[in-house]
């Protein structure tokens, strides 16, 4: 041990009366620096690799069951002109001249739900945004339309949205009864 | 080697005050000092050192705000803990688990409404703490305990935010969409970033469950470790922070004096605490239903009310990410880039932190305005 210590540090003054131990010490602490720099690295490998490995544990999610077809009921109960908040499906379910849509009520600023304005649009509770009826961003920090989701008919002649399919905002339901 | 023993020899239970008497001639040894000499110091009195600077130990220098925060996170502990008896972190059971603590439980609405203020109160005391550090230069000389206690802070936003989302009613469900939203926003890794949070696609059970865990033990088993270590810092760093005076040492005073001083401020405290428990309840909302059209405006909690109202007029990853990171990298490299030299140490609005304590009151300033402007919309 003490051997150890004289090699790792030598004074400066007495390295040039001793060229043994200088050399000795030179060879020594190199490998003695090389040693902990490989000891402190692996450890620092390791470290990194088991946090990776947490991050991945704690995001992990097991597969949602399938919430993508939100039944809404049938294409008559929804008036020409009409626009009504379907809690379900989270969306605005609307009747124009060419036919019915789902409009996604969630606003594309930070996810708050939109509420129908008095003169037509929608907007957003939280920051302030504003949408006019077709779901374009008119005002505020969104910037982005809000989503027009696809609507279908199942077998039992029930409407249906899928949150997880937007559509462009001119579709409409295709209603051949 | 010599000093270290006598130092032992000082801290050692007989003679803590007696050598010190000797050194510095203007420790004044009351009788209640004398009393103590002849007894084993208890917990509370090792906790400092046997004597302490005189000036920097009265009430009106530190106002006693980091000891006052650290009460709050212990009654915050011990109020947390009796409350995990009762609330269930589901999605069908939590809003009701939250009602029968504050509503059934025997002094269960007290219990809740301790736990509420305290952490309320926490967050007001560790910014009074830090602008205390800031202003007296207090940070001079010891700059990686200010790092830890930058840490502290935000731990400290973390469990609030974190416990507020447990309430699990609608103000407090929609904050957490938000929140989490934001970090949606981040360019590159915000989505996975996200799905971490969040546990899956969209809030829900695992968001609950997870927010409990991290409220409940991760982030308070951390922030239990960084306290003990800031206190620890202290005592390494040479106790209180204390004007370097000169010539000679500085008049210095017992530590039961400081003891005493701390046991008042630590009743008085409690007294507010239980007395505002008492008198102003919670607040407990509709259980949180995030289909529901709301009725009111959602708020964030007051702490973050500055940011929200950053969102209103700029864009989400600017206003919602950036803006509280530069803040909070601001305010941790102040003793680093503008005050950097010891000079001025312990002394309130020393001269030589001028441009840093501008800063700071400028960053405080900006927030409190923020804020302000979001509780009057
Ligand atoms: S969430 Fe709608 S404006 Fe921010």
């Amino acid at each position: 041990m003490t051997g150890h210590q004289v090699n790792t540090s030598p004074l400066p003054s007495q390295g040039g009366a001793c060229p043994e131990r200088v050399e000795g010490g030179r060879g020594a602490g190199d490998r003695r620096a090389f040693l902990a720099w490989l000891t402190r690295g692996s450890l620092a490998t390791i470290a990194a690799l088991a946090l990776g490995q947490v991050a991945r544990f704690i995001s992990f999610a097991p597969a949602a069951e399938d919430q993508t077809a939100i039944p809404v009921g049938q294409p008559e109960q929804y008036a020409a002109g009409t626009l009504t908040y379907v809690e379900p499906a989270r969306a605005y379910i609307g009747r124009d001249g060419a036919g019915l849509y789902a409009l996604d009520a969630v606003c594309t600023h930070l996810g708050c739900l939109v509420a129908q304005q008095a003169g037509g649009g929608f907007a957003c509770p939280c920051h302030g945004s504003r949408f006019a009826a077709d779901g374009q961003a008119q005002n505020g920090p969104a910037s982005q339309a809000l989503r027009h989701l696809a609507l279908n008919l199942n077998q039992d002649g029930q409407m249906v949205v899928d949150r997880s399919r937007p559509v462009t905002p001119a579709t409409r339901l295709a209603e051949d009864s | 080697m010599g000093k270290l023993d006598r130092q032992r020899v000082k801290e050692s239970s007989l003679q803590a005050v007696k050598p010190a008497k000797a050194s510095i001639p203007e420790y004044d040894s009351s009788e209640r000092s004398a009393v103590m000499v002849h007894r084993r110091p208890n917990f509370f009195y090792h906790l400092h050192p046997p004597t302490l600077p005189a000036r920097e130990s009265r009430f009106g220098y530190t106002f006693g705000l980091g000891g006052i925060s650290l009460l709050l996170f212990l009654a915050l502990g011990v109020t947390g803990v009796l409350e995990m008896f009762i609330y269930l972190p589901t999605l069908a059971d939590a809003a009701a688990s939250v009602r029968q603590i504050a509503y059934l439980a025997p002094f269960g609405w007290l219990l809740r409404n301790m736990h509420y203020w305290a952490g309320q109160m926490m967050v007001g005391t560790v910014i009074l703490h830090m602008a205390r550090v800031v202003l007296s230069g207090g940070y001079k000389g010891r700059r990686s305990n200010w790092l830890i206690g930058m840490a502290l802070l935000a731990l400290t936003l973390l469990l609030d935010f974190t416990g507020y989302v447990l309430r699990w009613d609608q103000d407090t469900a929609w904050a957490l969409v938000m929140g989490t939203n934001l970090v949606n926003a981040i360019p590159g890794i915000g989505p996975a970033l996200y799905r971490l949070l969040i546990g899956g696609q969209t809030v829900g059970q695992a968001t609950l469950l997870r927010f409990y865990a991290w409220h409940v033990l991760g982030l308070a088993l951390v922030a239990t470790v960084l306290i003990v270590w800031h206190s620890f810092r202290v005592r390494r760093d040479g106790g209180i922070s204390h004007r370097k005076s000169a010539p000679g040492p500085a008049p210095r005073v017992g530590r039961e004096q400081l003891v005493r001083t701390e046991a008042i401020a630590a009743l008085l405290t409690l007294a507010a605490l239980v007395g505002l428990s008492v008198l102003v309840n919670a607040p407990l909302g509709p259980a949180a239903n995030l289909s529901v059209l709301m009725t009111a405006e959602p708020r964030a909690p007051w702490f973050f009310l500055w940011i929200q109202e950053l969102l209103r007029s700029a864009p989400v990853f600017l206003a919602g990410v950036l803006a509280p990171l530069a803040v909070f990298t601001l305010l941790s490299v102040l003793p680093y880039a503008l005050d950097r030299g010891p000079a001025g140490v312990g002394e309130w609005f020393n001269r030589p932190g001028r441009l840093a304590q501008g800063v700071f009151l400028a960053l405080v300033l900006a927030v409190i305005a923020l804020t302000a402007r979001g509780l009057l919309r």
